[in-house]
């Protein structure tokens, strides 16, 4: 039997044709299913709809829930339920039409083929690579018995721990923490690798976290990016920089690494790494001894102002500042001077800066010096690193309590996250808390209970944590891992059972940021796939289950509507800070926060109310009242290797799509010209970087972008590669981040390394 | 009216967030880039046209630089040419110029895939795609633009970097370059390039730490 | 041929491609009539290695990985083939959950068409049907069968035995009904 490619195609393209088809069909009245088919017969036909340019889509509003200052509002376009394309939300002057690199690649990780699809349970052995379905049900009855069992064997759930991150920031995903706040006091993961040092730096310094509005930049006469490199990892941060600088602005970069942002501004100064603290005592005595400094304010506002200039006159010696940091005497002090006198200045400490064994240090003696030139609580001004006010949600989905009768740890008082919230009386059991900075060697360790269940959720395991063959080991002991993802990757390789989860379009959500001041909605855009969840019906699954088992273990709502979730978390502050009357504006496009100026009013949350350049607390956790200098660890091996975040990937995301490999297919490492030639290692050869810790086989470039002594490689993940830059990394912490957030930090950049030509 | 891509390169960041706007736009086929951000200073960059190189050597080479290494970017696309020769050598009018905007138009229902564009475009912008058998290239988001937008990797991009101007507006007359520098790039080429470039300079003062 | 186990054959290997759990895979798998004795755990993690997850399948299921982007899926083709089932009349009632271009879902598309005409002398879709075998499925089936057969390092002779049947079931659809396009 013949056919006509030409007529059927006609046929198709043309929808009204169609129904001559299906005339026989309804006339022998066979429009029913077939046993064990999908497909069901239709009598109801579909007229293709034809394009008609933006009205032809219907159109969503999304965040990019990710972690990144620049916390994009998106416009979503969609199509007979397809999302064909995003872009940034015009609305908002921050996003201002347009994500980044990652951002734009959205629609191909939505439907990327690798993503996980279906729960499924590794059977033979974590690490076997045999694999069963099982129903989401089933997984989920397994989860709850272990719970369950733990419970009535240890008497607490202190034997289920919980290691979430920040792989979606949406206010709704601390829905994760509040289901493990549903069943009891359970371990957790604590602390961050990411900025806990800075956190506790401006929380003793000020009170708080709390930058000035990032748009305000433009209006600044001076700026310092001090170990920060927005050019890569704050894109929509430099226009602002960039018209600041157009208006005559100065901007200066002060860096290890003569980066992106270096190359774009009007002064780059290359300096050693970890010697930042000292510079900026540095530059504070040369404005104080001009008598640039701002004594009214510091009269008014500061406390131990006597003491710190006391410190500055007996032990910083110029000459030494200059000799340790490497730049020159004369232009150190041009530098300070210019600062002090340019009004308003500001300056933006990065991550990467603190990331350091005397990282919370250097941040105190930055904004010290911001401090003393007069620049906090000025518009344009401050000393900016991060803020979270604009995160004054309900955090309902959080909030869930304790079931009654519950026991938990009873040792010292638990630390906070960075972002919890405390409310309600001092409890007579906390939560356990483990760092998660040393999640390897506190899961192989913790004891009476041991750990037994592992949930890992927004968080890849074995890219961004550290000790890799112990990871492995501390895997292997837990009865049950549990992995929540979006795709495969290594941690999903050593779990028992693997959930497949919602990307941000498949459900609904609240997004703030903490730089920018913009309030973005997340609406669901388009079905879930496969049998992916949100997290949040995940949680209402488990607590489903486990009451049924057990009336009252689990207090999660039962069942959840993402959407109501959301709404959930807005209370009459969030509303009156953006000034709407309803979250459903938000359905018109992001909104700015009313504008603040950070501590304007003199006011700070320190003991004193004042900036404290002498506090009891610093002395207390951390032995120095002043924020005087600390020096860096010291090289354990030949090189130092830095790891700064690369522009392709948000630590493992992105990197693994077909379009991101488009434009960026591996990675490489950036090597000194004159290291490398004496170890005649040529641009493009294969190398080894090693030490300690472990090996990595990767391609070279050669540059004086990095400096001699100094590797640089970018914090990335690839598939179908085995580059970590963490396997290199050891978990020696940085000197501050247990006050606020739990643990101290990672001093990752202080990492040290050899290297040989392979 | 001839519309141009006006390439700032003191500005280009080498985010990349305009070839991927164009992906996220158009959903390319795997390897083919519409838009790419060449870096300036880079060696031995070839045009990607599958193989199939123009021949070069007729046209002058945009002068080399040196730039340290993946910091200072242009992004390019298609030329939308004054006389464009892929309009000029397509036998099946699947390039066309628009009359009125200057846009180079590629419409794939018509091209038969012949590979005349890619072999006559001096820039490597007609793509040849081999799944398709048929060229491909930028056409300036002619759709979006009738529609009221902008094009996608103008829209996206966070600097401003990118920017479409009249070429025949005066003020662009003297404004900035035909010819950029430190990228492979077919300078005074016949087909007269609509681009216009904004050359980068490193900042006025740089320190690095002595050797030693 | 005879026309029930022409319908058979493409109903059991339907029925593997579309299987839920390891008891309807196993049920259709014996259907197919092999000899090799497999256990129902056995067949379906080798069915999940070749074809599921949850790490990268040997071979991805899906039309829109052969025709469009190696990566991708709901793209194009797919939305090609949705057009397809709607011009057949179809109901679809995975729409946005799973792609309409898997092939359990053209498998069960195919089946129906097939059946619509051989059991109820129903010609008006035979068109259909050869467009859908010729200018979609046999554009991409092949290469996804050559795809995992290629499969050394942990091959499964089960699933072997599968990707011949359908093979097979291709090479009889496609050449004895002596089509003319």
């Amino acid at each position: 039997m013949s056919y006509s490619k030409e007529n059927v195609e006609s046929i198709v393209n043309n929808g009204l044709s169609r129904r001559s088809f299906l005339k026989g069909l309804a006339a022998s009245g066979v429009l029913s299913s077939f046993p064990g088919g999908i497909l069901q017969a239709n009598e109801d036909l579909n007229t293709k709809i034809p394009y008609l340019g933006e009205k032809s889509y219907q159109t969503f509003r999304n965040a990019c829930p990710r972690n990144c200052y620049d916390t994009c509002s998106i416009k979503t376009y969609v199509k007979d339920g397809v999302m064909q394309f995003i872009e940034g939300a015009q609305e908002s002057t921050y996003t201002r039409g347009g994500c980044c690199v990652k951002g734009n690649s959205y629609v191909k990780r939505v439907y990327s083929a690798r993503r996980l699809k279906y729960p499924m349970m590794q059977v033979g052995g974590k690490g076997s690579g045999n694999w069963k379905r099982i129903s989401w049900d089933n997984a989920i009855d397994i989860i709850a018995k272990k719970l369950l069992e733990i419970k009535k064997e240890d008497g607490t759930l202190l034997g289920a721990a919980l290691t979430k991150y920040s792989g979606n920031f949406g206010i709704t995903h601390y829905g994760i923490e509040g289901m493990f706040n549903s069943i009891g006091y359970t371990t957790r993961l604590a602390g961050t690798p990411c900025w806990p040092a800075g956190i506790d730096a401006q929380n003793l310094d000020m009170g708080d976290m709390w930058c000035n509005d990032p748009e305000e930049m433009k209006d600044s006469k001076f700026i310092i990016l001090w170990g920060v490199n927005p050019a890569a990892n704050s894109i929509h941060s430099m226009k602002y920089i960039y018209e600041a600088k157009k208006k005559g602005a100065k901007v200066v970069v002060i860096d290890p690494v003569f980066t992106e942002a270096a190359s774009k501004a009007s002064q780059y100064i290359q300096i050693k790494a970890g010697t930042d603290g000292l510079l900026a005592l540095g530059m504070a005595k040369i404005i104080i001894e001009a008598g640039l400094h701002d004594q009214k304010w510091l009269d008014a506002n500061s406390k131990g102002y006597k003491e710190y200039k006391a410190y500055l006159d007996k032990e910083i010696k110029l000459d030494n500042v200059s000799k340790i940091t490497g730049i020159p005497l004369a232009m150190i002090k041009e530098l300070a001077l210019s600062f002090a006198k340019a009004k308003p200045a500001t300056i933006w400490m990065g991550y990467g800066m603190q990331r350091h064994t005397n990282g919370g240090s250097m941040i105190r003696a930055i904004d010290a010096f911001v401090a003393v030139s007069g620049n906090i609580g000025k518009y344009a001004g401050g000393a900016r690193y991060g803020h979270l006010s604009t995160w004054g949600f309900n955090y309902a989905a959080l909030s869930q309590p304790k079931p009654e009768g519950s026991v938990g740890y009873s040792g010292p008082e638990g630390a906070k996250g960075e972002f919890a919230q405390v409310g309600g009386a001092k409890a007579a059991y906390t939560d356990r808390f483990l760092n998660i900075n040393k999640t390897a060697r506190e899961l192989l360790n913790a004891k009476e209970p041991k750990v037994r269940l592992l949930w890992v959720a927004c968080k890849n395991v074995f890219a961004q944590d550290f000790d890799r063959n112990q990871l492995i080991r501390a895997f292997q002991q837990l009865d049950l891992v549990v992995v929540a993802d979006q795709f495969f990757n290594e941690t999903a390789k050593w779990a028992d059972i693997v959930l497949p989860v919602a990307t941000q379009f498949e459900e609904y959500d609240v997004n703030v940021s903490y730089w920018h001041y913009w309030l973005t909605l997340n609406e669901q855009a388009i079905k879930p796939l496969f049998e992916v969840k949100s997290d949040l019906e995940i949680a209402a699954m488990l607590s489903k289950r486990m009451n049924q088992l057990q009336a009252g273990s689990c207090t999660f709502p039962q069942s959840v509507d993402t959407k109501a979730m959301m709404v959930k978390e807005f209370n009459p502050g969030i509303y009156e800070q953006f000034g709407i009357k309803s979250w459903e504006e938000l359905k018109n496009g992001p909104v700015k926060a009313k504008a603040v100026i950070p501590y304007a009013d003199g006011k700070f949350k320190t003991p004193s109310g004042k900036f404290e350049f002498y506090s009891d607390k610093a002395l207390e956790l951390f032995g120095s009242a002043l924020p005087a200098y600390l020096e860096v660890r010291k090289p354990y091996d030949k090189f130092r290797m830095t790891s700064p975040h690369s522009r392709w990937s948000l630590h493992s995301q992105f990197q693994n799509l077909e379009w991101m490999e488009d434009v960026h297919p591996e990675p490489y490492v950036y090597i000194n010209p004159d290291d490398a030639e004496a170890k005649m290692v040529k641009e493009g050869d294969t190398v080894a970087v090693f030490n300690k810790q472990g090996l990595l086989r990767v391609k070279a470039k050669l540059t004086d972008n990095v400096q001699a002594g100094t590797l640089l490689m970018y914090e990335q993940w690839y598939n179908n590669n085995i580059y970590n830059v963490n396997e290199l990394v050891d978990d020696t912490s940085s000197d501050m981040g247990a006050f606020k957030t739990g643990a101290p930090g990672v001093a990752l950049h202080d990492t040290f390394v050899n290297f040989r030509k392979l | 009216m001839q519309k141009a891509f006006l390439v700032d390169g003191s500005l280009c960041l080498g985010c990349n967030t305009c070839a991927m706007a164009c992906k996220n736009q158009y959903h390319q086929d795997k390897g083919i880039l519409w838009r790419k951000v060449r870096e300036i200073g880079a060696e031995e960059y070839h045009h990607d046209n599958n193989n199939i190189l123009p021949a070069l050597t007729s046209y002058q080479k945009a002068p080399k630089a040196q730039m340290p290494m993946e910091r200072f970017y242009f992004s390019l696309a298609c030329n939308h040419c004054e006389n464009p020769a892929c309009v000029a050598v397509c036998p099946v009018g699947a390039h066309t110029k628009d009359p009125e905007t200057g846009i180079c138009k590629h419409d794939q229902t018509i091209c038969i895939g012949c590979g005349g564009c890619v072999k006559a475009c001096p820039f490597g912008a007609s793509k040849f795609n081999e799944k398709m058998n048929q060229a491909e290239k930028c056409s300036m988001c002619w759709e979006r633009q009738a529609d009221g937008k902008t094009t996608a990797c103008v829209q996206s991009c966070p600097v401003g970097a990118i920017a479409i101007i009249d070429l025949h507006d005066p003020k662009y007359k003297e404004y900035a370059n035909a010819a950029p520098i430190g990228i492979d790039y077919a300078i005074n080429a016949e087909t007269k390039p609509s681009t216009r470039f904004i050359h980068p300079t490193m900042p006025k003062e740089v320190y690095r730490l002595p050797k030693g | 041929m005879q026309t029930t186990s022409r319908l058979n054959d493409v109903k059991h290997l339907r029925d593997i491609f579309n299987a839920q759990n390891s008891k309807a895979l196993k049920k259709a798998f014996d259907a197919l009539g092999s000899s090799i004795t497999i256990s129902e755990e056995d067949l379906e993690v080798a069915f999940n290695r070749y074809f599921v997850g949850p790490m990268e399948p040997v071979a991805d299921p899906f039309a829109s990985v052969y025709l469009d982007n190696p990566d991708v899926v709901m793209s194009q083709s797919t939305l090609q083939v949705r057009e397809l089932y709607e011009t057949m009349g179809f109901t679809y009632p995975l729409k946005n959950v799973i792609p309409e271009d898997h092939l359990g879902v053209e498998l069960d598309a195919y089946y129906q068409l097939l059946y619509l005409e051989e059991k109820k002398n129903i010609t008006y879709l035979s068109e259909l049907r050869h467009y859908f075998l010729h200018e979609h499925m046999n554009l991409w089936v092949p290469r996804f069968i050559e795809r995992a057969l290629s499969e050394s390092e942990h091959d499964s002779k089960a699933i072997t035995f599968i990707l011949l049947q359908l093979k097979s079931l291709l090479i009889r659809e496609t050449t004895i009904q002596g089509v003319t396009a």
